[in-house]
């Protein structure tokens, strides 16, 4: 079965369908809630909260974009929603920013520089601000335009581009600093 | 000679994701040796960037997603009802309009399914509604007790047939649509026991039953033993 039929069931109450959907979309989803929270634990709880309103909304899904797509916008907003509740709690930004912990590189799979830069990126985007991991993990890796990040970040055009261009700055500044 | 602004960082960023406002800036750069190669690095830090990896999810985080969502997945239309259940309160020496159509179509389903022998006296009905929905709850059990330990040779088909009959006999009750968690586990059997009435009965476990195999054994296995539990806990002693 294709997401499309996984989803008509899913709507139709079919929880075999539903379960499927998450077993194989939850790895992707849970790197995008990663880039932007930071934070694994954060990371779980805002993907299994973005599964719960999928769940609520499945009727609402028009199957004009894919599922995938349509996950995917969901998760992000979710861990959007997830910073701005962790900010509502006065939170220090700056020096208590999390910082993602790269796990020990598995050999096999992982060559040592390829492990070296995993962990240097992570502790860089660890250290940006969450306004600009935010945005530059948007533009960057998620492809999404100026436009959709403002309309995400609520924030505007200009403030939005310095936000992308301070990330990039700092990640190059801690990248060329911190070498292998 | 018009002396041109300088380009900076910023206007090479834009321009690499294709956000800039100037026009004439892809020309300039293309047409500059220097500013090609400052964009060079740019593009060299970006792509770094990009090609680092995430940590690998762990390979249970999908089933760990579905053990955590399960319990609050609610259908969107479904009526708020107490903890107890529908079927709880109807054990209860009182009666309402629904309760008592749902005692009479219970009467007639434990007929259908010969599970009774005759007409029924009132308070005895009361027993007879959760004897017939845990002694369903129970035959479910262990088939599917043995579908979740099976190798994936086991022949499920002659015994999933019956059930799914009794399953949707049950799920047509008058009354069921206020208690959501058993209606939900009704509906949830009824597809695993289609999928496996509908199994070739020549061949071994396809794709799809080994993910029913697992279904059962992470979720639906675990839900119909607490309710079988609950209605049995809750069944009034016979006298």
């Amino acid at each position: 079965m294709d997401d499309q039929q996984l989803v008509r069931h899913a709507a139709g109450g079919d929880r075999m369908a539903f379960r499927q959907l998450v077993l194989e979309h939850s790895s992707a989803l849970y790197r995008v809630a990663l880039r932007i929270t930071a934070e694994e634990s954060a990371a779980e709880d805002v993907l299994q909260e973005a599964w719960i309103k999928a769940h609520q909304q499945l009727d609402r899904f028009d199957g004009r974009s894919r599922f995938g797509t349509w996950m995917h916008r969901i998760t992000v907003n979710t861990a959007l929603d997830h910073l701005r509740k962790r900010r509502s709690r006065a939170r220090i930004e700056s020096d208590e920013e999390p910082v993602l912990e790269a796990p020990s590189p598995t050999p096999e799979r992982c060559p040592a520089e390829q492990a070296d830069l995993m962990r240097r990126t992570l502790k860089a985007m660890g250290r940006l601000s969450e306004m600009e991991r935010t945005a530059f993990t948007l533009r960057h890796y998620e492809g999404h335009s100026i436009a959709e990040i403002c309309a995400f970040l609520d924030i505007g055009t200009s403030a939005c581009k310095q936000a992308i261009f301070r990330a990039v700055h700092k990640l190059r500044d801690q990248l060329s600093a911190d070498p292998a | 000679m018009t002396e041109q602004k300088p380009v900076s960082d910023f206007n090479l960023l834009m321009l690499y994701y294709g956000e800039h406002d100037d026009p004439e800036l892809a020309t300039r750069v293309a047409g500059d040796p220097v500013l090609r190669e400052r964009l060079a690095k740019l593009e060299a830090t970006l792509k770094d960037i990009e090609q680092a990896p995430l940590p690998e999810p762990d390979p249970d985080l999908g089933a760990r997603t579905w053990q955590k969502i399960v319990p609050q997945l609610q259908q969107p239309s479904a009526a708020p009802v107490s903890a107890a259940g529908f079927w709880h309160s109807l054990l209860r020496p009182r009666f309402s309009a629904a309760g008592l159509a749902a005692l009479l179509s219970v009467g007639v389903i434990a007929f259908v399914v010969g599970r009774s022998t005759g007409p029924t006296p009132v308070l005895d009905a009361e027993a007879v509604v959760a004897q017939q929905i845990s002694d369903h709850l129970a035959r479910a059990e262990l088939l599917f007790t043995e579908l979740a330990n099976s190798s994936g040779d086991a022949r499920f088909q002659q015994a999933a047939a019956p059930l799914l009959r009794a399953n949707r006999l049950y799920r047509a009750t008058p009354g069921l649509e206020v208690d959501p968690q058993l209606r939900q586990l009704l509906l949830d059997m009824e597809t695993l026991l289609l999928s496996l009435a509908n199994a070739a009965p020549d061949e071994p476990l396809d794709e799809g039953l080994e993910s029913a195999r697992q279904y059962v054994d992470q979720d639906l296995l675990f839900r119909v033993r607490s309710l079988r539990r609950s209605l049995s806990a809750d069944r009034p002693d016979p006298v």
